[in-house]
């Protein structure tokens, strides 16, 4: 089986990866029975392996990161290996269709609430006086008297 | 986000920049060229941009006082290469123009660039206000979203004034010269975003973002959102919007809820009528009646249309939905009414080359002046924001039929209609039975003054004493307090000068009974019906605008809205229903138990007048008028050592009439028959067996008024004038919050992963198609909603 190594730096999250150039093209058996989503690999042991964190493996048509380099007696060593989910299936991903919940180019809806956007304890205060008022603060009272009768009879 | 500058609190009315004509100078400060409306779909104004002033008689014709633009200016479109691709119409607008007291700077525009165009709007007051707005060839106008917009866009517009030498016209005197740079410096792709071009233009107008249109735009109409200036000098922004087929002002909804649209002028040019100025005649132009003077609410139709509009039709096109409605000339009452498209015609070189979409209801074509009788129309609604019922409507018949409209009804940020004719109400209560005085502190005191002074020592007229009924011990000289007192049902403090809400306050002289005491005041009755004639004193605070800040969700999350209302206590108020738009506060104060209630409600715009508003909010009762104590335990002792003071401790609980009227005599609003049957029923019961003394022993089957929410002095020491504080949380964007970690979607959309890039969180993802097994596919849906670069 051949193993393509690779020495990517994308994020994990990040869909289809830059693999950058090849390292090297090793051949190598699996080892003892494993997932094909968390499989290990035995080969011989080269330098360019330590420097590499990422696989392909063309006949199973998937990627790997590599958790783990064992090196073992006779210049051979294990790999220990994880599907990478995303660039596997990057096409059928890409081409899925789906309901954004938020991005960064995204058509924004911004009356929409967004509690993920930090905010500080401290608040703004704004003070609006309306422009008039029916009272007054001191002086010119008015006194209403309101008195029973209080007309002068004819 | 697009802000508005009237919504940021700029009063455009202090953008006035005078041009001092001094001899053959013409000198100028520098102007503020502002965005209005809702950008870019409105345009670049300059508002009031240059108000000539001074000696008038320099550039009045004949001097040669010219103006001249000159435009220049660079763009970068969506997706351009190469930044900043020139554009210019120098030669359009480089020349000069007489332009004296009375006349136009009009330059004679050729619409085939993206232009900046300048004109002169209005003289008056020997002002003269230019404009500029953008104009757009001609053409067929879609909803366009924001992404097809141009990414940036500089321009200069620079200016120069120049006079003739008054002693020797053949020399120009170059005085003055004017430059300004619009630009966009963010040149980020992401800008585009129509919800992510945010920028404070309340402190850097210059660095007001623009943005155009691209060449699929170019041979669109962009008559937009216009803005006018009244005869006053002022901007008017009385747009009203064809939207959901529901008229709206502008100014109510915040622009920034309006959406990612663009609303534009839709044209044909097909049919030219027959006027000496030609006008196209298809608009979406509906009907939106405004009126310029003191028109009562019920004229105004917001949801039918004048009479005699009969040729309203609506289209799909281009995937849209438009309300399309014919020019021409209707008749709505008496009035007429001129439906103008926006269009506007090449052979129109009066003073529009690009003719707004105005009507008139006076009958009249346009003339080149604004005032308030011109209504400013148009919008266009996409189809997905369309209402259902909208939505079914068969497009190519002409049965639409406005009675279809659901009145009334509210769409989210939609006006609705105002709230009918509140404070307009004059209260009268029907009283026979009481008189209110006015008086000052000083009237109050000699009042208790001659109460505690023996009758006979103040030489009363001994025929006018046998009106008081009992209240003189003749014996003593002095006057029976606690008869007096009986008299009284109560007097109080307000905290605000009366005569000025009261009106028909004629002088009188305070009376026990019928027994006049000498002092003159006024009352609150009208002596001749024996009515009170306001009962409720009605005083309106103004508005005040309660801003946005962030212009999206923060405006309304965590955001507190607290009025406080002068002895009415304070209120919170829903962010939802207040954000962005004008609060009004009127007090509404009953004079007979000091009672007040202060209504709070929403308006379309700024105004000191109930009768705009929209919605009430709120309604808060206080206490305003405070009840002076008046002792009746200790009078006795008082008058008996004659002491001149008319204020003691104790309060002795005075009555109010209120709960009377209530049962034996009707409120009646200015109704003097409610009043009469009020007597009338009182002679049943057997209550009038005397004149006033019945009344008086009536008042121990009365309660007393509740003087609960306010009444203690203690409430003076609180302001006296109502204010808001907008409380709102301030909120903390990191450094590439937007590419680390999104905003939130619109979630409109149903697309591909590919069509998106950057970071992205999707929801409920279907993975029909992808060809994994189920552990990789529940990996994978489970990375995709928790968000992965693409």
């Amino acid at each position: 089986m051949i193993l393509d190594f690779y020495t990517v730096t994308d994020d994990n999250r990040v869909v289809s990866k830059n693999l950058g150039a090849l390292n090297v093209e090793l051949s190598a058996s699996v080892y003892d029975d494993c997932s094909i989503m968390n499989p290990r690999f035995l080969l011989a042991y080269y330098d360019v392996i330590v420097n590499s964190n990422y696989i392909h493996v063309p006949k199973w048509n998937r990627y790997y990161y590599i958790r783990d380099i064992v090196a073992s007696a006779g210049n051979r060593c294990v790999i220990t290996c994880k599907e990478d989910y995303l660039m596997s299936n990057k096409d059928g991903i890409l081409n899925l269709d789906v309901y954004p919940i938020r991005g960064s180019y995204i058509n924004r809806e911004p009356y929409l609430s967004d509690s993920s956007i930090p905010q500080k304890v401290r608040r703004n205060c704004l003070t609006i006086g309306f422009p008039s008022s029916p009272f007054i603060e001191t002086g010119g009272y008015s006194y209403v008297m309101t008195v029973v009768g209080g007309r002068k009879l004819s | 986000m697009i802000k508005d500058l009237m919504e940021l609190g700029i009063n455009t009315s202090t953008n006035v920049k005078e041009i001092t004509v001094n001899a053959s100078y013409v000198l100028a400060d520098k102007f503020l060229p502002y965005c209005v409306g809702y950008f870019p779909f409105s345009y670049v104004q300059n508002s009031n941009l240059f108000k000539l002033t001074g000696n008038t008689s320099v550039i009045t014709g004949g001097l040669g006082t010219g103006w001249q633009f000159d435009f220049v200016g660079e763009y970068q479109k969506r997706g351009h290469p190469t930044k900043g691709v020139p554009f210019a119409w120098a030669n359009r607008d480089r020349r000069n123009e007489n332009l004296g007291v009375g006349s136009f700077y009009n330059p004679d525009i050729i619409t085939t660039k993206y232009i900046l165009s300048p004109f002169c709007s209005s003289v008056e007051n020997n002002a003269c206000h230019l404009f500029t707005r953008w104009n757009i060839e001609k053409g067929i106008s879609t909803v366009t979203k924001f992404e097809e917009f141009v990414l940036e866009i500089k321009f200069k517009v620079r200016i120069f004034i120049t006079t003739q030498n008054s002693d020797n016209p053949q020399v120009t005197d170059k005085i003055e010269y004017f430059e300004y740079v619009i630009s966009s410096d963010d040149t980020a792709e992401h800008k585009i975003n129509p919800y992510t071009l945010s920028f404070d233009i309340s402190q850097n107008l210059y660095g007001r973002e623009i943005t155009i249109t691209d060449q699929t735009w170019k041979r669109r109409e962009n008559a937009g959102i216009h803005v006018f200036t009244g005869t006053d000098g002022h901007q008017h922004r009385y747009f009203w919007i064809v939207e959901d087929l529901c008229v709206r002002t502008f100014n109510y909804v915040p622009v920034c809820e309006t959406g990612g649209y663009r609303f534009n002028q839709f044209n044909e040019y097909n049919t030219l009528l027959s006027h000496d100025k030609t006008h196209t005649i298809r608009s979406n132009v509906v009907a939106g009646l405004s009126f310029s003077g003191n028109e009562p609410f019920e004229n105004e139709h917001r949801y039918t249309p004048p009479t005699g509009i009969k040729n309203i039709t609506g289209l799909i096109y281009d995937g849209r939905y438009y309300y399309i409605y014919s020019s021409g000339l209707y008749t709505y009452n008496t009035a007429l009414y001129y439906f103008i498209n926006g269009g506007y015609d090449y052979n129109d070189l009066i003073y529009w080359r690009c003719a707004l979409p105005i009507w008139h209801y006076n009958g009249t074509w346009y003339t080149g002046e604004y005032d308030d009788n011109y209504v400013l129309t148009g919008n266009i609604i996409p189809f997905e924001d369309a209402r259902d019922w909208q939505k079914n409507l068969n497009p190519d018949t002409n049965d639409f039929n406005w009675e279809d409209i659901p009145s009334g009804s509210f769409k989210e940020d939609e006006s609705g209609d105002k709230v009918p004719n509140q404070f307009n109400k004059v209260v009268g209560v029907a009283s026979n039975f009481v008189t209110q005085y006015l008086l000052t502190s000083g009237q109050i005191a000699k009042f208790g003054e001659i109460l505690w002074t023996s009758w006979a020592d103040q030489n009363f007229n001994t025929e006018i004493l046998t009106n008081f009924y009992g209240v003189l011990n003749e014996e003593t000289g002095s006057w029976n307090i606690s008869a007096v007192l009986d008299f009284i049902v109560s007097c109080r403090l307000f905290p605000m000068s009366l005569p000025t809400l009261v009106s028909n306050s004629p002088t009188t002289s305070v009376s026990i009974g019928s027994g006049a005491f000498g002092i003159n005041c006024g009352t609150i009755r009208e002596p001749s019906f024996f009515i009170a004639n306001e009962s409720v004193a009605v005083r309106h605070c103004g508005s005040v605008l309660i801003p946005n800040t962030y212009f999206d969700f923060r405006d309304y999350d965590n955001t507190n809205v607290t009025v406080y209302l002068p002895f009415c206590g304070s209120v919170q108020l829903s962010p939802a229903d207040v954000v962005g738009k004008y609060l009004g506060c009127t007090y509404a104060i009953d004079l007979f138990d000091g009672s007040c209630k202060a209504f709070l409600y929403v308006m379309a715009e700024e105004s000191d007048g109930y009768n705009d508003a929209f919605y009430n909010v709120a309604i808060k009762t206080g206490q305003c008028g405070f009840l002076i104590p008046l002792s009746a335990t200790n009078a006795g002792q008082v008058a008996s050592r004659k002491q001149v003071d008319g204020y003691t401790d104790g309060m002795y609980t005075l009555n109010s009439l209120t709960s009377m009227f209530n049962s034996v005599a009707s409120f009646a609003e200015g109704d003097v028959l409610g009043g009469i049957r009020g007597i009338g029923q009182m002679a049943q019961t057997g209550i009038m067996d005397n004149r006033y003394n019945a009344i008086v022993r009536g008042r121990s089957g009365i309660d007393a008024p509740s003087t609960s929410g306010g009444s203690s002095f203690a409430d003076f020491m609180q302001p006296a004038k109502p204010y808001v504080q907008v409380r709102r949380a301030i909120y903390q964007e990191p450094l590439e919050y937007e590419s680390t970690v999104g905003y939130i979607s619109d979630s409109a959309k149903y697309n591909k992963v590919s069509d998106f890039k950057g970071f992205c969180q999707f929801k409920n993802v279907d993975l029909s198609g992808l060809n994994c097994n189920e552990d990789e596919r529940n990996e994978i849906k489970a990375i995709l909603e928790s968000g992965v670069y693409v």
